[in-house]
């Protein structure tokens, strides 16, 4: 178990972490999400004594990281897959961080086996993709078998390949017992293997829950219709306070109400209904309006049409979205 | 302990710059030892002290090399972030600095007595095959300065990793510690004669420790030991100044 105690970490008069404080449990893939600029690697350094904290602290397990012994068997970290010598081949890469805390020299073979770098072992590692060096950073971490893995941005240079195994043994880890802690700005995959979120922004805490309390808390959900009775339909609808939405002549969206009760509404008034599905926003819905205020740098949107290349005008993206709250 | 030396040693020897300058400077002293003593004008005339003047003068080569090395072990872990990996692995830092310190000395040290044993070897063998009467003696200064230069390598290689670890700036370092001689103790010379400071020499840890170097200590102010003795507190000083602010910076 990770717990991170009111750290706060300064740079001069900027402050980088502020008082922040949150938990990562054992079994569960804990994401670490915020903007760019929000503290989430400053925080990963703090907590393992790599940056000095202003104040606070982290344990894992109960115990700070700097009191830990040979902490490769306790603790695997992946701060950054660009954290290597070029000049050094991946297997001796491996050999002097395994050596440092005696770890067996056969578990080199077997961890570059498990990320699928024995061919490519020997080589220098400026001769590696960034995607290789994830792979190598992944086998360093796995090196002692650690009881809590922290990664920040692991998925950063992986292939659909690389990615989905990530993702994988992430859950693998997890299912085994052991405390995960991810921070990525990939918003699909922390969707995909996280079972908890903590969401900073500006260096503080916005929030810390399950992914699907985040997801519900911070995203608008409505009901797709298709019908050849619209007109009806929304009638009926108006009178239990939900709106419907036309997207053409058959399909419309109901909001304000569950697809449970769209469906008991169409029975009751006799409508036919070629298509009734629950909708709602994504998780990159939820972390873009949970952080709208803590957004560092964000951009203008375009305004203006732009062409598509084949001649025809694309509208300009809609920026944010209706206002997030449960369609019940 | 054992098990951070290893993996610092094993750091250190993978990385092919610090294996190439290391053959290279020790090789340079090899060439010019070489070519005295096929070139000597007047080999039977040529001494141990003389022989061992001259390995003693070339192997600051080595010595500097040594430091520059040292140097570049600790500054490039610094501009890779290898150094976060490395104190992630050991998060007690100030083991992690001690033990890169006395790997870089060992290193400076074995270098210099391999140096200085492989120089003597091949400019007692020429000179001998021309007629020299080459030995080592205590009483020439020539035993005394085979085992001053490695001390000097090891000296100049501790003094090195500390500069390193002190800017964590590779061109930064490895300028000092060419400068330092050349450039500095001139001008702190220059300074303390001005004053009115009677020997400056003895002042300069880095001149002072070329004593170790020369067969003939009369050249040097303080002598052998007080020349080694003064700069190695001057190269453990700044090493320990290093240590103690990277125990505080982040990393």
């Amino acid at each position: 178990m990770i717990e991170v105690r009111n750290i706060t970490k300064r740079f001069g008069s900027l402050i980088a972490v502020d008082d922040l404080s949150f938990d990562a449990l054992p079994g569960r893939v804990t994401g670490f999400l915020g903007p760019n600029g929000s503290g989430k690697s400053t925080t990963m350094r703090c907590m393992l004594g790599l940056d000095i904290a202003t104040a606070g602290s982290a344990s894992f397990s109960g115990r700070s990281y700097r009191s830990i012994t040979n902490p490769l068997f306790e603790v695997g970290s992946l701060l950054d897959a660009g954290y290597v010598h070029p000049g050094r081949t991946g297997r001796n890469h491996l050999r002097w961080i395994a050596m440092s805390n005696g770890i067996a020299p056969t578990r080199v073979d077997e961890t570059l086996e498990l990320v699928g770098l024995t061919d490519v072992a020997n080589r220098r590692v400026k001769t590696y993709s960034l995607g290789m060096r994830q792979r190598l950073g992944l086998a360093g971490v796995l090196l002692g078998d650690p009881k809590t893995v922290v990664l920040d941005e692991p998925a950063n240079g992986l292939d659909p390949e690389g990615i989905r195994w990530i993702r994988d043994v992430l859950t693998h880890l997890a299912r085994g017992g052991r405390t995960v802690l991810v921070s990525s700005h990939v918003l699909a995959e922390i969707a995909l293997m996280a079972d908890d979120l903590i969401v900073i922004g500006r260096g503080r805490l916005i929030e810390q829950c399950s992914v699907d309390e985040f997801v519900d808390r911070h995203t608008t959900k409505w009901v797709r219709v298709a019908s050849p009775q619209l007109d009806e339909l929304a009638t009926a609808a108006a009178t239990m306070g939900a709106y419907v939405t036309r997207i053409d002549d058959r399909l419309a969206d109901v909001r304000g109400v569950s697809a449970l009760e769209v469906g008991e509404l169409a029975a009751r008034e006799g409508i036919v209904l070629h298509e009734l599905s629950p909708r709602a926003e994504s998780l990159e819905d939820a972390f873009l309006r949970a952080t709208a205020a803590a957004q560092e740098y964000s951009s203008g949107a375009p305004t203006a049409a732009v062409p598509d290349g084949h001649g025809r005008e694309l509208p300009p993206p809609v920026v944010g979205g209706p206002p997030a709250g449960d369609a019940r | 302990m054992i098990n951070l030396l290893q993996s610092e040693l094993l750091k250190f020897r993978t990385v092919r710059l610090h294996v190439w300058l290391t053959v290279g400077a020790v090789g340079l002293l090899l060439v010019v030892i070489g070519l005295v003593g096929l070139l000597s004008s007047d080999p039977r005339g040529t001494s141990p002290a003389d022989l061992m003047g001259v390995i003693g003068g070339f192997s600051v080569l080595v010595a500097m090399t040594s430091g520059v090395i040292s140097a570049l072990g600790i500054t490039s872990e610094f501009s890779h972030n290898t150094i976060r990996p490395t104190l992630a692995a050991t998060p007690t830092r100030t083991n992690v600095f001690v033990t890169k310190a006395v790997m870089s000395a060992a290193y400076g040290l074995v270098v210099g007595a391999a140096a200085v044993a492989t120089a003597y070897l091949l400019g007692g063998l020429l000179l001998s095959g021309r007629g020299a009467t080459i030995g080592l003696s205590g009483n020439d200064g020539s035993l005394a300065t085979f085992f001053g230069v490695p001390v000097l390598c090891g000296l100049l290689a501790l003094f090195g990793y500390g500069v390193g670890l002190l800017l964590r700036n590779s061109p930064a370092a490895v300028t000092l510690i060419i400068l330092w001689p050349l450039l500095l103790e001139s001008i702190g010379s220059g300074v303390l004669s001005v004053a009115g400071v009677r020997d400056p020499a003895k002042f300069l840890p880095y001149t002072s420790a070329f004593a170790l170097i020369i067969p003939d200590v009369d050249d040097a102010p303080g002598g052998r030991l007080y020349g080694g003795f003064y700069f190695g507190c001057f190269a453990l000083a700044i090493t320990v100044a290093g240590v103690l602010i990277n125990n505080r910076r982040d990393a």
